[in-house]
């Protein structure tokens, strides 16, 4: 994965069901991303967020998914490692009737705070 | 003086140490290589898709991802060159929502990504855009994103 382990760290995998998973992340303030996003003020790209919910639902369903759409992914605050060091990445998914892709609705947040919420599709096969 | 000054906007270049002028981002995680022309509210940029981009995956293609940042960076060069023309700094721009984003194939290294961004009217500090982004023609992905400026 591109970023696990990188740019952060799973602290606790809370499995409600197969379809449905609240991944407890640390963000690793060291992240590499950060030198340049942005010299000396370190922000999360919000596409690295973007990838972190889809490497979760990979976590969750044990498949690779490509990102077919994002129908809307709204980035609601700035996060940054020193604002929200742990943040649950909440994942729910729904197969569509054919079975080539889940219909995704996922959000990043912490107690105080939502950063981002993201609706699409993702694929199994990049080619459906 | 800044280069543009210069009368005719379409036959403007930014490309190589020059770009570093019209967008914040850095290595590892600058994902434009060139504003190669810009006609009133349309602009377009390259990016050469190479070994070690901070977006490729261990099956060596570029994350979705990579393409939604490559094209808000597209925006951001072109609202720095906006700027940069009239004398000022290039703003800092945070991606507020990425709509009806569609990724058709992922591009590779060694392609070449051609992107043009389509500039709507800013409105408090909120700009609306538009991008699709091409290799040899192929489209490969396009979205609609809403980007905010911060003025520091």
């Amino acid at each position: 994965m591109l970023l696990k382990d990188k740019f952060y760290r799973v602290q606790q995998e809370n499995i409600l069901n197969p379809l449905h998973g609240v991944y407890l992340i640390a963000l690793l303030p060291d992240a590499d991303v950060y030198r340049g996003h942005f010299p000396h003020k370190p922000v999360c790209p919000g596409v690295c967020n973007i990838e972190t919910i889809r490497e979760c639902a990979e976590m969750l369903t044990g498949k690779k998914l490509f990102m077919k759409t994002i129908k809307q992914c709204r980035l609601t605050a700035v996060a940054t490692p020193q604002v929200c060091p742990l943040l649950d990445v909440d994942v729910m998914l729904t197969p569509v009737q054919d079975g080539s892709a889940y219909i995704i609705q996922a959000r990043i947040a912490d107690a105080e705070t939502t950063y981002m919420e993201l609706k699409g599709e993702f694929s199994i096969n990049m080619d459906k | 003086m800044v280069r543009g000054a210069l009368a005719f906007d379409n036959v403007m270049l930014y490309q190589g140490e020059e770009i570093k002028k019209l967008i914040p981002q850095r290595d590892p995680i600058m994902m434009v290589d060139a504003l190669v022309s810009v006609d009133g509210d349309i602009c377009k940029t390259e990016l050469n898709v190479r070994e070690g981009n901070f977006f490729i995956e261990d099956d060596l293609l570029m994350s979705e991802p990579g393409l939604i940042e490559h094209i808000a960076q597209s925006a951001s060069a072109f609202a720095g060159y906006r700027c940069v023309v009239k004398g000022e700094p290039a703003p800092v721009g945070y991606i507020g929502e990425v709509k009806k984003f569609h990724c058709y194939r992922r591009p590779a290294i060694g392609d070449h990504l051609t992107t043009t961004i389509t500039m709507g009217a800013e409105v408090n500090g909120i700009t609306i855009i538009a991008g699709e982004t091409t290799v040899d023609g192929e489209v490969v992905a396009d979205t609609q994103m809403k980007i905010f400026t911060a003025d520091e």
